[in-house]
């Protein structure tokens, strides 16, 4: 790997901006933001509530369409896709992770992680190799065949993140992981999520407003009023 | 006319072969008491229960009937009860009476003559072309339709037919309803759901197929059920009968119907029926799946 893929963004946002009319009053949810992130960063979004964190992460994430602005995710400018062009470019480019793990309670562990390679049309050899390997990851090999309903929160929730990167996505995009898991469960959520941005150089981006993440994370962005109110790399502050 | 011992009254004498009688009419299954006709029967006579009382008969008394003959001369002939016909239909039972064709045409003097000769199709479309081809053919004999000699009945039939488009109309309609309900649910229930499988990378297209494939599911097996269920009970009153003698006894024997009621359904009703269900469950799901397409896959995953 040569020193310029390594330093290429691979999400770059420009003049991101996005309004919306609560109540026929408008409110800019986020305010111009310009923002790079780096193939293998572990960068927590924080801030307050209503300080723009999820819609700026829906946004990178081809879920919300901008007022104005631009998001570019390996150069490519992801708003001027089609509407289905843009599902599939999340499909093969975007891993999701949620806050209530929104896992298919009709399907099992395994089958809730096949089914994003499904989508991919990955041969069932593949699928089936990569199963494997995410399962053993994630620690998970015991429950291939339980339903969620069966899983504790933090389970779910590292299926979750198994589903997230089984289709082998550039950067993984987690809105608030561990709001709904105890400590021990955030914990080793946090220990997997950091092992495979180390092994795997795997890019994730948290928004968050749990300590414990933003301890973890190598790089964080603080939001205040929809704009960058910091940007801390490695203890360094980068005043905006 | 028919006489007994103790009153005349005017009727009409069917002068019949009774093993061809019995393919068309069926009287041989109304008898009540006695036996029906047979074709080696000699000066015997069925005659309905209501003249029965009139005229005050049993089995084995013996009637005079009286009509004048191809000469018009008067001519009577004695002949023996051997069977009391019960019928659905009061006018029949006392205004007719059955004798064997070779018996009546003996009084006659008519040789082997016949004066009516019925056809019974086994598909009514056919009847009209048929109608006109023996009008055609046979230009010196009158033929009429069923529907022209009875067409009181032919019109009821044709109500009865309105009737029915209006009931499938109705019961489609209702199974619409039930569809766009059901899918609906199936889909607002599982906003979140649908939300999440197009945040992952479900497009559209494929979010459509699969509530459409989930409706053909349900249409699958809603189906067979249905057909069979229906089967089931029109095999069942079509052995048993539907009686409705308390709900019209009466009108109904005036009218010339049985009251119990034996219903038919042709396998070609069955194909259409499950043809129609089958496209009408198929657009009543384009608006759900329509519906699934349109959710923001944001606002999606936040319901709860």
């Amino acid at each position: 790997m040569n020193s310029k893929t390594i330093t290429r963004p691979v999400i770059r946002t420009k003049s991101l901006t996005k309004i919306y009319n609560g109540k026929g009053i408008p409110v800019k949810a986020i305010d111009n933001v310009d923002l790079e992130i780096k193939k293998g960063e572990f960068t927590a979004l924080v801030g307050p509530s209503g300080s723009g964190k999820t819609t700026l992460l829906n946004m990178i994430g081809g879920l919300d369409q901008p007022t104005s602005g631009q998001v570019f995710i390996d150069e490519q400018d992801i708003y001027k896709l089609n509407n289905n062009e843009i599902i599939d470019f999340r499909l093969n480019n975007i891993g999701f992770v949620f806050q209530h793990f929104n896992l298919l309670p009709v399907l099992t562990a395994k089958e809730n992680v096949e089914f994003v390679m499904l989508l991919q049309k990955k041969s069932k050899n593949e699928r089936n190799k990569i199963v494997e390997w995410l399962f053993e990851e994630v620690g998970l090999t015991e429950k291939l065949n339980v339903r969620p309903n069966k899983l504790s929160g933090g389970q779910q929730q590292r299926v979750a993140v198994a589903r997230a990167i089984a289709s082998r996505p550039q950067f993984v995009l987690a809105d608030e992981p561990t709001a709904n898991l105890d400590s021990q469960s955030a914990a080793d959520l946090l220990d997997l999520m950091t092992k495979l941005n180390k092994e795997e150089n795997m890019t994730f981006i948290f928004s968050t407003h749990d300590q414990r993440v933003i301890d973890r994370a190598r790089r964080i962005i603080t939001l205040v009023d929809g704009k960058i109110y910091s940007d801390i790399l490695q203890n360094t502050i980068k005043a905006y | 006319m028919i006489g007994s011992a103790n009153k005349s009254q005017g009727t009409r004498i069917l002068g019949i072969v009774p093993s061809e009688e019995y393919e068309l009419t069926k009287i041989n299954d109304l008898i009540a008491d006695g036996r029906p006709l047979k074709d080696t029967d000699k000066n015997k006579i069925v005659i309905g229960q209501s003249l029965v009382k009139k005229l005050k008969l049993k089995l084995r008394s013996k009637v005079v009937l009286t009509f004048a003959d191809a000469n018009h001369e008067i001519i009577s002939g004695a002949f023996k009860v051997v069977g009391i016909f019960q019928s659905y239909n009061s006018n029949i039972e006392d205004k007719i009476c059955y004798v064997i064709k070779k018996d009546l045409n003996e009084l006659l003097s008519i040789g082997n003559n016949s004066h009516q000769l019925a056809i019974l199709l086994y598909n009514n479309d056919d009847l009209n072309s048929l109608s006109q081809q023996l009008k055609q053919t046979y230009y010196e004999n009158q033929t009429e339709t069923w529907e022209e000699i009875s067409p009181e009945l032919s019109m009821m039939v044709n109500s009865m037919d309105q009737y029915m488009v209006i009931f499938l109309i109705i019961i489609l309609l209702a199974l619409c309803f039930g569809i766009i309900n059901t899918m609906l649910m199936s889909v607002l229930e599982r906003i979140k759901e649908i939300g999440m499988l197009m945040s992952i990378g479900m497009n559209k297209t494929k979010v459509f197929i699969l509530i459409m494939i989930e409706t053909i599911l349900i249409i699958g097996l809603a189906i067979p059920f249905g057909v069979l269920l229906a089967f089931l009970t029109i095999s069942y009153f079509n052995t048993y009968g539907l009686d409705l003698t308390n709900m019209a006894n009466e009108t109904f024997r005036e009218m010339g119907f049985q009251t119990i009621i034996y219903p038919t359904l042709s396998y070609t009703y069955y194909l259409r029926i499950i043809f129609i269900v089958a496209i009408v469950s198929f657009l009543a799901s384009l608006y759900p799946a329509y519906t699934a397409i349109r959710l923001n896959p944001v606002e999606a995953i936040r319901k709860n």
